[in-house]
């Protein structure tokens, strides 16, 4: 490559880089809008970023503050009804839940009845299958007090209020056609809903988002025997309803003959997901018709792993970028500029998949994922250099110590990454939450460590060597012992 | 010495020694489970929630936060972490306290809370309520055996790869080195009972085996690289592939070291929710290099050693039909 060429490139990529480099980590105000930098807006789970928090109360279960506003809500002249009001609850636990004797209490006990505490577990054990359904990182589901749950979700939900509200139907998934009461397929004692329905799941595609609703081949046939008279002219509903409240409900404009049924209208991506979760889980999970009712959001202002945490994440890989860079232009000289240039392109395009991604987010084990992609980007590059510097050392001139080197490692590094890429994509495949985020990043971490190593690093080095008359000096290589220099 | 670690008369030690550890960790695992403490599990919660009177005033959030931690002061309590909240018109501090903690304790210092707020301006305005909630974390099971199946899959695959690019002993040897590093990972967890999150053993587990499946795919690229060569011509199997872990031993040092000087500086530096996690993260980093360095060239050595007999034996009964066979492939 000639020397012009070379500069023209080399001025090229620096530049290029150097705005990539700047639009990825500054932020700035630009007239009446914030220009937010790409990582900056990296989905970070509640480790990292923080997150919202809800108590759900069951039917019969209230807070203590509810309970001290409701006491000081009687009036003057209403001390009949406060008394009352009082004899009806009883504090439990620590203080911080009162029970309503009538619907909680054993008569014969005076202790929680075994009825309730079976509802319970089987509400709590429903809510934490849905939520682990919904595979957020750093979801946390705990039971409080005894008799209330409380959730904590990551902070780059869209909605948590919706996603709370959501999960918080209980009861027998049903489905209505005509009017809500008009009930067309339900479970019974003698069949089970599942005769009639396999689950839901969501399905996502150019900005539109679908609720599908799978069915038996009898399900099936019911609904097409009950749309059948359908039309555009004579339009009716079809209502999926879980506990008596409609989750969604679809017009419908024509028969319905068919296995699975797409359901649109105005959702979400999350939406979908999140009303497929309630539906599959009413249909295959854990029943449960306890009636729960989800507190208010508290958002959290500092990330759970404390304050400032992402602050210090960022100063130690900052640290690790300047030791590795320190290393590099030790060991080869301005072949760490080469490194250098390499892994800031790794970099970016990391940054810019967690940032743009959709199911991508910051947490400790995608952390684990980037730091084990680096460290693998800077062994095949110092490989490659080795490898490179060994032909060197024959007596070879620089352009075929590169090649030679190359030739001689490219089917190893190249092996070495396919085996990690294929086996962090199946662990991706399989895993759920934090596993599968950690092992997807550590994937395409190996896929742009290959495409660098064995691609990017070398057409860097070919346009930095021209500038140097001694390109063995400029890599730090040295001829062998026996054989005489250029 | 390379050579006498390798050997397979001290193979059975190595296998002797990962064996009781893993056996060790199972059983423990078993009996007392992992010490999810990082989690706080099983923990009190003690919250104090106000309204805008006090969110509007500049000083009275800290006000109420040095009140609390005087009366935790004054009962002999100390907190593990704090967290505020933000609530439609108003606001929350929680502290977490461990399950060891006096409840008694806790409820004296909610009644001085309380009583600190129902005698001072601008609390005696505001609507304050003081609790304590006893907390217990429900586990994701799902995520936990769908993980498991997911490493084990994965594992099966990638030395799918490796057999059909190094050969059947590479792979064979591997497996034994990753199924050595994921569950040597996870017994040293539950062994010295290391604080970790609940999804931590799993991760742990996959980076272990990632970190194996790196440093071996590294020699057994040397031990292909070097089958042709006429210097390792002749040798033995135990003296070839100490040769060629010696050949790799830099590039799997510098993995090691890297990766290790990671996890130890982005856990030095962190905060404390972030160093419980990075430095445990060391283990798998150790467990890789003893895999790689000790355990998995013995065995490569004996199962190369039987390949190599039986590549001799065919070759006898294939010399009539000229066949030639590579010693050290």
């Amino acid at each position: 490559m000639s020397k012009k060429k070379s500069a023209a490139l080399f001025v090229l990529i620096t530049i290029i880089l150097a705005v990539l480099c700047v639009w990825c980590t500054v932020s700035f105000e630009a007239g009446v809008n914030d220009v937010h930098s790409v990582i900056s807006i990296i989905n970070k789970d509640t480790s990292l970023g923080g997150g919202y928090t809800t108590v759900y109360y069951p039917e019969g279960v209230i807070s203590a503050e509810d309970y001290e506003a409701n006491l000081t809500a009687f009036g003057a002249g209403q001390e009949s009804e406060k008394e009352d009001y009082i004899d009806s609850y009883v504090a439990y636990g620590t203080g911080a839940v009162y029970l309503e004797k009538d619907v909680v209490i054993d008569e014969d006990t005076n202790e929680v009845s075994e009825e309730f505490k079976a509802a319970f577990a089987d509400a709590a054990k429903a809510l934490t299958e849905r939520f682990e359904t919904r595979g957020l990182e750093g979801t946390r589901v705990e039971v409080c007090d005894g008799y209330t749950i409380r959730v904590t979700v990551p902070e780059f939900l869209e909605s948590s209020s919706g996603l709370f509200n959501y999960f918080s139907y209980t009861g027998d998934f049903k489905i209505a056609y005509g009017t809500e009461d008009d009930v067309i397929i339900e479970g019974t004692k003698k069949a089970d809903i599942r005769e009639y329905v396999t689950g839901a799941s969501s399905y996502s595609v150019n900005g539109a988002s679908y609720v599908i609703v799978n069915f038996t081949p009898e399900g099936r046939s019911i609904i097409k025997t009950q749309t059948a008279t359908a039309s555009a002219d004579s339009e009716a509903t079809l209502y999926f309803m879980i506990g008596g409240e409609t989750v969604v409900d679809l017009s419908v404009e024509g028969q319905i003959d068919m296995d699975s049924l797409y359901i649109s209208g105005g959702f979400t991506e999350d939406t979908a997901a999140e009303i497929a979760i309630v539906i599959d889980n009413a249909v295959n999970g854990t029943r449960t018709d306890l009636a729960l009712e989800a507190g208010e959001v508290q958002t959290h202002e500092t990330p759970a792993g404390g304050a400032n945490t992402m602050l210090f994440v960022y100063i130690g890989l900052g640290v690790l970028l300047l030791a590795m860079a320190v290393f590099f232009f030790v060991r080869y000289h301005g072949l760490g500029l080469v490194h250098l240039y390499s892994y800031l392109t790794y970099a970016v395009c990391m940054a810019m998949c967690l940032a743009f991604i959709n199911f991508l987010q910051l947490g400790l084990g995608t952390l684990v994922a980037i730091v084990l992609s680096s460290v693998l980007l800077c062994v095949s590059n110092a490989v490659t250099f080795e490898y490179a510097k060994k032909e060197y050392e024959l007596g070879k001139m620089m352009a075929a110590s590169v090649k030679t080197g190359y030739q001689k490692c490219f089917w190893h590094l190249f092996d070495l990454h396919i085996i990690l890429a294929l086996a962090a994509f199946l662990v991706s495949a399989i895993a759920l939450a934090e596993l599968q985020t950690a092992a997807f990043v550590f994937a395409i971490g190996v896929l742009f460590s290959g495409a660098l190593s064995l691609c990017v690093t070398r057409f860097y080095w070919a346009i930095t060597m021209p500038f140097s008359k001694k390109q063995g000096a400029f890599c730090n290589f040295r001829r062998g012992e026996d054989v005489e220099d250029e | 010495m390379n050579k006498q670690i390798y050997s397979g008369k001290l193979l059975p030690i190595w296998i002797a020694l990962s064996a009781v550890i893993i056996l060790a960790g199972i059983i423990l695992a078993a009996v007392l489970g992992f010490n999810f403490s990082a989690d706080q599990p099983d923990v009190y919660r003690f919250e104090v929630k106000y309204d805008t009177a006090v969110t509007i005033s500049e000083t009275a959030e800290a006000d109420m936060q040095e009140a609390c931690e005087d009366a935790f002061a004054a009962n002999g309590i100390s907190y593990s972490s704090m967290q505020t909240y933000e609530v439609t018109a108003g606001g929350i501090i929680e502290y977490t306290f461990s399950p060891d903690t006096a409840e008694s304790s806790l409820k004296a210092a909610r009644d001085a809370v309380q009583a600190f707020a129902d005698g001072q301006e601008p609390f005696s305005d505001a609507d304050i309520t003081v609790v304590v909630h006893t907390v217990e974390l429900q586990g994701f099971y799902t995520a936990q055996w769908r993980g498991a199946v997911a490493i084990g899959v994965a594992a099966i695959a990638a030395l799918i790869y490796v057999a059909v690019r190094f050969g059947i002993s590479c792979a064979l040897s591997g497996l034994c080195g990753a199924v050595n590093s994921t569950l040597l990972s996870v017994a040293l967890l539950a062994i010295f009972r290391i604080p970790v999150y609940g999804y931590t053993p799993l991760l742990f587990a996959a980076a272990s085996m990632f970190l194996t499946f790196l440093l071996w795919t590294f020699v057994c690229a040397k031990l292909r690289e070097n089958a042709g060569e006429p210097a390792y011509a002749g040798l033995s199997a135990e003296d070839y592939v100490a040769a060629c872990v010696r050949d790799s031993r830099k590039t799997l040092l510098a993995v090691l070291i890297a990766a290790a000087v990671a996890f130890l500086l982005l856990g030095g530096l962190a905060t404390s929710g972030v160093m419980v996690f990075f430095l445990p993260a060391l283990l798998p980093v150790a467990v890789s290099a003893y895999s790689s360095f000790v355990l998995i060239p013995a065995v490569h050595t004996q199962i190369k050693g039987a390949f190599d007999r039986a590549a001799a034996a065919r070759k006898r009964y294939d010399f009539g039909k000229g066949k030639k066979t590579n010693e050290n492939n």
